[in-house]
């Protein structure tokens, strides 16, 4: 423990003093360079440099992941490393040169290792006077935490120059196919290091976080009728007692933590019901002969959005948390449904047929405004929000098998995050791990 | 302190190199730095590892190693459930034939309750046999709709039968939602394929 700190200290000082920027290793924090939403800040990531005991592979990795992060934000314009072909080798790692070919900042990074620590030093440095806006000294396992070393430099260095919350230590949940079932699995934001939660051998659909991150609902055909189950993180699945019913399906978190919304038939046809985890008590919301289903809360817990085709065709509703004040949320295009609601509250992305493909959209419940996200060729759907509301994850079959993507609420920056395997019902974990 | 000359650069680069060697190897340095968490060893439990949680201070140390839950690492393997118990394979009872349905839709066309009254009909003279039948979807629209619509699908057809005098209790449903097609083509032909109530027998 004293040990880790004296080396932690040593590494921090020697970084201070071989880039010759800082006095002593004290915090030393300017303000923030800011940036309104419709311009990006020009920041430069060079080479992390190669300490003691770490490997190249290592600290390219750990740029290369650094480097994906902060484009996939969509905060930064990113310089090239090797500093636009004006920079000399040995002077990639000064502020000011960066700053006279553009940047605003510039991240110097340097990875070491000892005792199968790895060690990795950040150093963020504004480039008109070189002032540290960041300083931090990163440790993980050599082997295992080379990724999250760079996301986690990445949350600091996002959150230090935009104030945002960096989403790179979030991950998704989905369903993948495997021989004939579906079964759930889990991946880093960026689509890296996937890994199977259930061996079921059947299938199972729509995977949903808690907001603690710490356990998953999912519906399961592994007792016969589709139904909710809980998955917690040490990998167990537990079942749920129910009233009844052949259908307990699309369970969705309360924020809170202590409730689930969730489908079933039990009463004749499918209706939105609130299942309470402390009391095993059922709140049954809606009473409509249409298929009503999809529940989503909002994130004050005080409402639910959901589909229900009553009019005739499917379309986005929201309801008070006991099912009263109901409203039709959406009027244009005949097939509207998956309500999914944004974690700052404000809006609600949904998928809707247009001209005969599903596409994402994006409500805006103080403007009524609706914006179209997704356009072209392949059916988007199951959109669901990353926790700074400005990220996307769904699932389409634009390049053929159906896949998970992100994309940010802009319609830019799509990246597809699987291959290989036939991935739906994505959803992306809360900001905690 | 700035001079942009490459030689002191590469003079402060190869400081670099002897700098890290020097100190790793001394731990001399006694800087203030704030306190964090040592790396929790406890196999399977470790939820207090010091990671991302909370607010990051812009300055100091921080040990980044994952909590070590299935969440966050490899594949894990069993459940406490049959994984034997899944729903019925068979194949569907002769006798009883499948039905079809329009797009987002669980009504009955004419051909269907035909199809429904002949099936009704073998049911009443089956009494021993008890069914169960399958709501299934074309894969346009979200998964979770389409679980909600099978299950209308299945449920319209037992209803069905039912006023036609065929017992509940030898009736049971399932939806099968969008998850088990007969035709994978994406045709408008494939979706009216899959667009179906199809007759198992109850399994074990």
């Amino acid at each position: 423990m004293i040990a880790y700190r004296l080396l932690l200290g040593s590494i921090s000082l020697l970084l201070s003093a071989a880039w010759g920027l800082a006095q002593t290793t004290s915090t030393d924090i300017g303000g923030k360079i800011t940036a309104d939403a419709s311009s990006s800040i020009a920041l430069a990531v060079p080479p992390v440099l190669v300490g003691p005991g770490a490997s190249a592979t290592a600290a390219a990795e750990i740029a290369a992941v650094l480097r994906d992060d902060l484009d996939f934000s969509g905060a930064f314009t990113l310089l090239d490393p090797q500093g636009e072909g004006r920079i000399a080798a040995a002077q990639l790692n000064e502020p000011k040169a960066w700053g006279a070919v553009g940047a605003r900042a510039v991240a110097l990074l340097g990875l070491s290792l000892k005792n199968d620590r790895a060690i990795l030093a950040v150093k963020l440095h504004e480039t008109k006077g070189g002032e540290i806006l960041l300083d931090r000294q990163l440790f993980g396992r050599a082997a295992e935490d080379i990724r999250r070393l760079a996301h986690v430099a990445a949350n600091a260095i996002l959150e230090q120059l935009t104030g945002q919350s960096g989403v790179f230590l979030t991950r998704i949940a989905f369903v993948g196919e495997v021989g004939k079932g579906k079964e759930v699995f889990l991946m880093d934001y960026d689509g890296a290091r996937v890994r199977r939660l259930t061996t079921t051998g059947t299938i199972n659909l729509v995977p949903a976080w808690a907001r603690d991150g710490r356990r998953i609902a999912f519906v399961s055909f592994v007792s016969k009728r589709p139904t909710f189950h809980l998955l917690d993180e040490n990998g167990k699945i537990q079942s749920v007692k129910l009233a009844g019913g052949d259908l307990n399906v699309s369970p969705d978190f309360s924020p809170d933590g202590t409730k689930l919304a969730f489908t079933s038939d039990r009463d004749g046809n499918s209706e939105i019901y609130v299942y309470d985890l402390t009391s095993g008590s059922e709140t049954r919301l809606t009473r409509e002969g249409g298929i009503d289903t999809s529940p989503c809360w909002s994130p004050s817990g005080e409402e639910i959005a959901f589909t229900s085709d009553r009019s005739g065709s499917p379309q986005i509703y929201i309801m008070r948390a006991d099912g009263s004040n109901l409203r039709r949320l959406t009027f244009q295009g005949n097939y509207n449904e998956s309500a999914a609601w944004s974690p700052d509250g404000g809006r609600i992305a949904f998928m809707s047929r247009i001209d005969g493909i599903f596409q994402l959209l994006v409500y805006d419940l103080a403007t009524g405004q609706i914006r179209q996200v997704t356009s072209g060729r392949g059916h988007k759907e199951n959109p669901r929000w990353a926790s700074n509301s400005r990220h996307l994850v769904f699932s389409s079959n634009m390049e053929g098998a159906y896949s998970i993507y992100t994309i940010r609420d802009d319609g830019k920056g799509l990246r597809r995050l699987t291959k290989g395997m036939a991935a739906y019902t994505p959803d992306w974990s809360p900001i905690q791990p | 302190m700035n001079d942009p000359s490459s030689s002191t650069s590469r003079r402060r680069t190869t400081l670099v190199v002897i700098g890290v060697l020097t100190l790793l190897v001394s731990g001399c340095a006694s800087t203030k730095k704030k306190e964090f968490s040592p790396p929790d060893t406890t196999a399977g439990s470790g939820h207090n590892s010091a990671d991302d949680r909370g607010t990051p201070a812009p300055s100091g140390a921080q040990d980044v190693a994952a909590s070590g839950n299935a969440f966050e690492e490899a594949t894990i393997g069993s459940n406490d459930l049959d994984p034997n118990a899944t729903a019925s394979d068979a194949s569907a009872l002769a006798g009883l034939q499948t039905v079809y349905f329009d797009y987002d839709s669980s009504e009955l066309s004419a051909t269907t309750t035909a199809t429904l009254d002949a099936n009704a009909a073998w049911l009443k003279t089956h009494g021993g046999t008890r069914v169960l039948v399958e709501g299934h979807c074309d894969e346009r629209g979200s998964i979770e709709y389409n679980l909600a619509l099978g299950a209308r699908r299945a449920s319209t057809v037992r209803d069905y039968l039912a006023r036609l005098g065929v017992p509940l209790n030898q009736v049971e449903i399932v939806s099968k939602g969008e998850e088990e097609p007969v035709d994978r083509s994406g045709t408008d032909e494939a979706w009216a394929k899959n667009r179906r109530a199809e007759f198992k027998p109850v399994g074990r």
